[in-house]
């Protein structure tokens, strides 16, 4: 449908062929007047991981060189981290928990966000395990541990300084590990020695002396033990930081390429797929970016490029900054496809403005949020119920299909129907424009993702074996790395990196002070516990159990603000206000207020009117640009 | 000791994710705020942290169940083979003696249908050979099935706190307690 | 007064939602209904306030299914939709597609009473098929629909007009057929 007016809410019902004639005009003029096609610009992220969805951007590449929005607002700071420290992010199987002895759960929520993890957890508890959460909320994954120990926020790291300084004044430390499969060792112990006190930890962490010292030495004397790195620690201006002093801790004790141990954080081992959707030519004589850009995502291979041209690819975390600010060509047409800005992109007042600048918005989607109100055009778009794809994970090592199981309804089509119809049609206005290929099957596009690789990854003749059921992965060792040789340039475990030092950062993975406070409480959004970001808190039995949105306060703080359960509230900082219901609760400190992230259908409840868009220290060296500083937000509260 | 099913709440475990009320409402499709099985949070005093453990409650299947003396047309009835207190809603002329007697409120008030209704435990499924929808749901296995006279559990408790002491019902339910972490808190994030 | 052609242009109101067709079936369901087209019909409104109610892409405030009215909880492609479905079937069409579309959508169902009472001329048994999904069907959503779109059509004139002609013509129709049942 077709919006008469951005925002206006007066819609005009418009043939999928008038749809795509308009967008493929506009398309055309663009190249037209800018001789290139950079002025058209995706935006899209993780509202279906399936692997045909990657078809978005090969859809783009069929029309030409255009603008991406690349990186990822969740977790490139510790893909980073990980990557500088052993050369890849890679997790041992989550279901090796139960081998454990000693479990740190840091700055994740598990019991919330990844429930299935939970049983495993809870296994090797029986079992005897001590389970140690450290957070600066107290969690429902914290209630279910042995030791719950609040933090200050950000400083994961110093708190890995002052266990690891404790470690090595213990001589807790693997020696074989250090020496035989790692680098730089030598260099991060006179780092230790010289410039971290556990005294100086305990002031800057808010954790006691006495308690990071038992926290170490449980941590080093018990075989296995693990530490699980969740993406909140690493949502800072000092995140990779944090979580490569994590990786170190876990390194020196001897966890890593050990079954029941490592430094857990995520994998891409099972996403070796073809990308065949994704993977498109530019139509002939298409002309582009003369930078070389190269398009790096966490999940796809890298994008060959044409050594000419290139796309430009700009921060997705920066969306609002970057349509105001690019030029020649500015971003004329935004598609955006599997996401929803309005809701998850910082700076929401901002991006109101820069979506004023657009001369044409394309929104993909299934329902009518506020991205879709700020659209002109929107497709509709089908849900996991009415097509094929098949799914992987960055946690477990499973593999799955996604089968159709009713038909498109009404009009809806998929990513790959809309691509193909798109192509059709603007080849019809002008012959040669696109190339993206005329299949409209999504079963079609699935089996091609598959190849040797997967098949005998997963012990499976085709794809058609996965009928039966998911299909885990033939895994010779549920640890990671456990033959020790290691991705890094030295094959080693480096404590010392000097890839770190080219991307900016210190080689080694020493003290970096937090983001400093611009208003009176610490604002922390994570995610909720009835949805995954902007996705299924709208669905009915959801809301039966989660009606409405909270700011969560410390009973002490509404006290001296005169706030009472219940009142209405106003949350405002210098991005913007949102006005919200009180909980009053001790999970919180004092000095930090809580908000779940999260589409409501019914009210403007908006999180990212209070994040802005300040970046976090890691994310260019594997993804493309660096993450964003979520959880490095400040505002003042008032009744309102 | 005669067969008594009986619902096993182990706190311990439970996450509070509400998969048990959701699987109770997706098997039942229940009117909007018919909610047979619930998730309660402990007050402040019975547990230190806010929204931090919960029981999971539905009809307790008593021993002595009020609703089955009270009720006129013989709606509510105590199974003999396993104790499941099952009640049929299309004998019920809504005289809501049960919704009223009950001391757990688990007789829930249809308006709607204007009838009684509550949880029988999912008879049809265990009769099946199945689970109950809650019990299968629970993806920490904090919500599972006992039969009484075989349960040998020193951990498990009939009345935990806040959970109302009606020894005059004589509730099937069984609880386990939920436990406390050891807490290091820093007072301030600043 | 056309009762094949009325329900041929309550069909195409309905169907198409695009504003020519809104105003051209407009014109004939004015012309089949003796009534007169008003002059101060703003049709941009119209089509807006059109899709706000029957289309989207916001929940639509007055959805033109009979499910949403009759199925308990409102669900659609239910069990309301399947009894629509057989009945469709027992008179020998179908949906080109099952499953994309509910069947029990306004305009089928309009669709179906306008073949019906072409199909009457033929073979006049069928007025008990067309009785019955008048009585046991329409006149049990159509008056719950029409109220609703009324209540949240705001200052529409031709839409407010229409869903009232709607409501007439159900009330007439099932008179009638109560009378040709009479009869029979």
């Amino acid at each position: 449908m077709k919006q008469m007016g951005r925002g206006t809410g007066n819609w005009k019902r418009i043939s999928w062929d008038e749809a795509l004639t308009e967008i493929s005009q506009k398309i055309l003029e663009i190249k037209k007047k800018d001789d290139n096609l950079l002025g058209m610009a995706l935006t899209k992220y993780s509202g279906n991981f399936g692997i045909t969805h990657y078809g978005v951007e090969g859809m783009m590449s069929s029309l030409g060189y255009t603008t991406r929005f690349v990186g990822t607002p969740c977790w490139p700071a510790g893909i980073d981290a990980q990557n500088f420290d052993m050369g890849n992010m890679w997790c041992n199987d989550p279901e090796d928990f139960v081998k454990s002895k000693y479990i740190i759960i840091w700055g994740g929520n598990p019991a919330w966000n990844s429930v299935h993890t939970m049983k495993f957890i809870y296994e090797a508890q029986d079992k005897g395990a001590k389970v140690v959460v450290i957070d600066p909320i107290l969690t429902q994954t914290a209630a279910k541990a042995d030791v719950y120990v609040r933090i200050k926020t950000s400083q994961d790291g110093v708190l890995a300084l002052g266990m690891a300084k404790h470690i090595v004044d213990k001589k807790l430390y693997d020696k074989e590990f250090v020496t035989k499969y790692a680098k730089g060792f030598d260099d991060y112990l006179n780092y230790l020695n010289k410039s971290v006190t556990v005294e100086w930890a305990a002031k800057e962490s808010g954790v006691p002396a006495d308690v990071i010292r038992q926290l170490a030495e449980e941590f080093a004397k018990a075989d296995p033990a693990t530490i699980w790195a969740g993406y909140g620690l690493q949502r800072h201006t000092n995140g990779g930081n944090n979580v490569r002093a994590i990786d170190a801790l876990v390194a020196m004790t001897g966890n890593i390429g050990k079954e029941g141990g490592g430094a857990r954080y995520g994998h891409l081992q099972t996403w070796g797929f073809n990308y065949n959707a994704m993977v498109q030519k530019q139509p002939k004589g298409s002309k582009g970016y003369l930078g070389k850009d190269i398009i790096k995502s966490e999940f796809a291979n890298d994008e060959a490029q044409a050594a000419a041209y290139a796309n430009r690819t700009i921060n997705i975390n920066k969306l609002a900054e970057s349509i105001l600010t690019t030029n020649e060509p500015p971003i004329r047409l935004l598609w955006v496809a599997c996401k929803n800005p309005f809701a998850q992109d910082f700076d929401r007042p901002k991006l109101l403005k820069a979506f004023e600048t657009l001369e044409m918005v394309v929104v993909v989607d299934q329902f009518f949020n506020e991205t879709v109100q700020n659209a002109d055009i929107v497709l509709p778009s089908t849900t996991l119920f009415e097509e094929n794809t098949v799914n992987v994970s960055y946690w477990h090592y499973w593999i799955g299909l996604n089968e159709k199981a009713i038909p498109n309804q009404y009009e809806a089509k998929s990513d790959l129907q809309i691509a193909a119809l798109l192509s059709k049609k603007i080849n019809e206005l002008d012959k040669g424009s696109c190339t993206f290929p005329q299949i409209t099957d999504t079963q079609v596009w699935m089996e091609k993702e598959f190849n040797d690789g997967i098949h005998k990854f997963f012990g499976i003749k085709s794809w058609k074996d996965l009928k039966d059921g998911p299909r885990k992965a033939k895994i010779a060792s549920s640890a990671s790395w456990s033959d020790k040789k290691f991705g890094t340039p030295s094959g080693k475990y480096e404590f010392s990196s000097d890839q770190a030092e080219k991307f900016g950062h210190t080689k080694l993975p020493e003290f970096k002070e937090r983001r400093k406070a611009y208003d009176k409480f610490r604002v922390l959004t994570p995610h909720t516990q009835f949805g995954l970001h902007s996705q299924f808190v709208n669905v009915d039995y959801m809301e039966d159990f989660n009606k409405e949105p909270y700011v969560y306060i410390n009973p002490k703080a509404a006290k001296a603000k005169g706030i009472k359960e219940g009142d209405m509230v106003k949350v405002e900082n210098k991005v913007g206000n949102v006005t919200v219901k009180a909980r009053l609760t001790e999970n919180v400190a004092v000095d930090v207020i809580l908000m779940y992230e999260a589409w409501f259908k019914k009210g403007d409840f908006n999180v990212q009117n209070v994040v802005d868009d300040e970046s976090s220290d890691m994310g260019t060296f594997k993804t493309g640009a660096p993450g964003v500083a979520i959880h490095d937000q400040f505002a003042d509260i008032a009744k309102a | 000791m005669k067969k008594q099913m009986a619902f096993m709440v182990n706190s311990k475990k439970c996450i509070g994710c509400y998969s048990c009320a959701m699987a109770c409402k997706n098997q039942y499709h229940q009117e909007v705020d018919v909610v047979w099985r619930n998730l309660v949070p402990l007050e402040k005093e019975d547990y230190p942290h806010n929204d931090r453990a919960f029981y999971s409650l539905a009809c307790n299947h008593c021993a002595t169940p009020i609703c089955v003396e009270v009720c006129p047309v013989q709606a509510h009835v105590k199974r003999e083979k396993d104790g499941i207190v099952v009640h049929s809603s299309d004998k019920c002329i809504y005289c809501r003696a049960c919704i009223e007697e009950c001391s757990y409120g688990a007789s829930k008030d249809n308006k709607v249908l204007e009838r009684a209704e509550k949880c029988s435990m999912c008879v049809e499924r265990i009769d099946a050979g199945l689970k109950p929808a809650c019990v299968q749901g629970c993806p920490t296995k904090a919500l599972t099935l006992v039969e009484l006279s075989e349960l040998n559990d020193k951990d498990a408790v009939q009345y935990p706190a806040g959970f109302g002491k009606h020894t005059d019902l004589n509730p099937s339910t069984r609880f386990k307690v939920a436990s406390v972490p050891e807490l290091v808190m820093t007072k301030k994030d600043s | 007064m056309d009762r094949v052609k009325l329900l041929e242009a309550f069909r195409d109101f309905f169907h198409y939602g695009t504003l020519d067709r809104l105003i051209d079936s407009y014109a004939v369901i004015k012309t089949e209904s003796n009534t007169t087209i008003p002059a101060d019909i703003d049709w941009q409104e119209e089509e807006y306030t059109f899709n706000r109610l029957f289309v989207g892409p916001s929940t639509p405030l007055a959805p033109a299914v009979a499910s949403v009215y009759l199925d308990p909880e409102g669900q659609i492609q239910g069990k309301v939709t399947s009894q629509v479905r057989d009945f469709y079937d027992s008179i020998g069409l179908e949906l080109p597609e099952i499953g994309s579309e509910p069947e029990d959508s306004l305009a089928y169902e309009f669709d179906v009473c306008r073949y019906l009472l072409l199909l009457i001329k033929e073979v006049p048994e069928i007025i008990e098929a067309y009785d019955e999904f008048i009585n046991e069907h329409m006149k049990l959503w159509l008056p719950q629909f029409v109220q609703r779109g009324l209540e949240n059509c705001g200052d529409s004139v031709a839409i407010r007009d229409v869903l009232g002609l709607i409501n007439e013509w159900i009330k007439k129709e099932s008179e009638m057929t109560d009378m040709s049942k009479e009869l029979i």
